[in-house]
């Protein structure tokens, strides 16, 4: 999902409980500095490890990016998304409001 | 520095677009090979300029009137191509396009290169029979790499010719680590452990199109087994997202062989937490035939709530190097986790 897209998201429901984590999966810190600032993004951000603490590939088995995971209120994985088509924040967003508004 | 940077590459387009002239100007002396660069920089530049999609065909096509047969003509037709199938909307146009270069092209690799974009056009429309001619001779040749065997194998798959798809998926299944590094950019893969497993995401990529292609042809006996081995090789990500059509294909299978408890297990990880569509189809019919009742949604979310499980636990840094663990969520009601780089 698109990070600036997210962020839209993030303003409008964390005050419902809506959280961000985004780590930076290339470890590319300088220049993820840069987006943020630039993008503005106000939500949390971390870098990936390397070698046996890589989280990215060797715990989330993620091959391709961005690759997005939606967590329940107990830390399970409710929803997963890969890439970044324009639209698919509307569904993201369906996926977000199911776990505001169900559990 | 910048405005003279400007004014240099001003002066080299003008150059390329004089070079273009000349060389288009004596047709029968072969250019050379600076001439033949500057000439297709200056397509490039024209062709990226052009006021319609029409304008740069017409650039394209003077470009290989002039220069038939060089190492440009493949690029070129792929791009003309393209806009003629996709931003015109015009594929059998595309399709005669390929067909027309492709009859006065002799060097083998333009040849090769050539009859790939000639099968993916021939599969824009349909046309299995003929898209079989046109990769029959394809089959034996050794240089045709994993991306071009894959996407023959799919352009079949689209146009229903099983056996083609078959031949073409069985080949790029033969991937190893020695064609994967030869085809990837230097230090894609800096540990042979992600060597291994790049080569086998494409290998379980190629066996869903091949157990398809068995399945299509009535073989449905091996085509679940190429589908078991495929989930073998790669049964990477926790949940979620396939990456290849591996879930459907397997399920429709399975399904087909009148085994629908085993095809929910396939699409459950893709239709429930992918949010799949085509998946999700596939598993309401497995549904349905296991004589599910009521609302489909509701059975989705309450299938969610069973087989939802848990994030694995880390820690990371922050940017501030202050350590982070993902229990110290534990309050939010909902979070999105995401694994991204900077563009």
């Amino acid at each position: 999902m698109e990070l600036p897209r997210v962020e839209e998201l993030y303003r409008t429901y964390r005050d419902r409980g809506f959280n961000v984590v985004a780590v930076e999966a290339l470890r590319d810190t300088e220049r993820a500095r840069k987006f943020i600032a630039d993008k503005k993004l106000s939500f949390s951000f971390l870098e990936n490890g390397t070698g046996e603490a890589e989280v990215v590939a060797r715990l989330y088995g993620v091959g391709g990016f961005p690759t997005s995971f939606l967590l329940d209120r107990e830390g399970r994985i409710m929803f997963s998304h890969l890439g970044f088509e324009a639209g698919d924040e509307k569904k993201l967003e369906e996926e977000i409001l199911k776990l505001l508004e169900k559990q | 520095m910048a405005r003279k940077g400007e004014t240099v590459r001003k002066i080299v387009s003008m150059l390329a677009v004089a070079a273009l002239l000349a060389v288009g100007g004596c047709r029968r002396a072969p250019a050379t090979p600076e001439q033949l660069e500057a000439a297709y920089a200056a397509v490039e530049e024209a062709w990226d300029a052009a006021a319609t999609p029409e304008a740069g065909l017409g650039i394209a096509r003077k470009f290989l009137r002039d220069h038939p047969d060089t190492k440009y003509t493949a690029r070129v037709v792929r791009k003309a191509v393209r806009v003629l199938a996709e931003d015109l909307e015009r594929p059998a146009e595309a399709e005669a396009f390929v067909r027309e270069v492709r009859s006065k092209v002799n060097d083998p690799a333009n040849a090769r290169a050539l009859a790939v974009t000639h099968v993916r056009t021939l599969s824009a429309l349909g046309r299995g029979p003929e898209l079989a001619r046109v990769a029959a001779p394809l089959a034996g040749d050794a240089g045709l790499d994993f991306y071009d065997q894959v996407g023959i194998a799919e352009a079949a798959i689209a146009a229903g010719a099983w056996e083609t798809a078959l031949t073409f998926a069985s080949l790029a299944a033969e991937i190893d680590g020695e064609k994967l590094a030869a085809i990837s950019p230097a230090g894609r893969y800096p540990t042979p452990a992600d060597l291994e497993r790049g080569v086998n995401k494409r290998k379980a990529w190629a066996l869903a199109d091949k157990g398809w292609a068995e399945h299509n042809l009535g073989r449905t006996g091996e085509a679940l087994e190429t589908f078991g081995t495929a989930w073998k090789l790669d049964a990477r990500q926790i949940m979620g997202n396939s990456e290849t059509s591996l879930p459907v294909y397997w399920g429709r299978a399975l399904l087909a062989a009148g085994r629908p408890a085993e095809a929910v297990e396939v699409l459950a990880p893709s239709a429930l937490y992918g949010g799949e569509s085509d998946a999700r189809e596939v598993l309401e019919e497995a549904w349905k035939t296991l004589g599910g009742q009521g609302s489909f949604e509701d059975y989705l979310w309450g299938e969610r709530q069973r087989r939802a499980i848990p994030a694995p636990e880390f820690t990371l840094p922050d940017y501030e190097r202050r350590p982070w663990q993902l229990a110290s969520l534990r309050g939010a009601e909902a979070t999105l986790l995401s694994f991204w780089f900077p563009t």
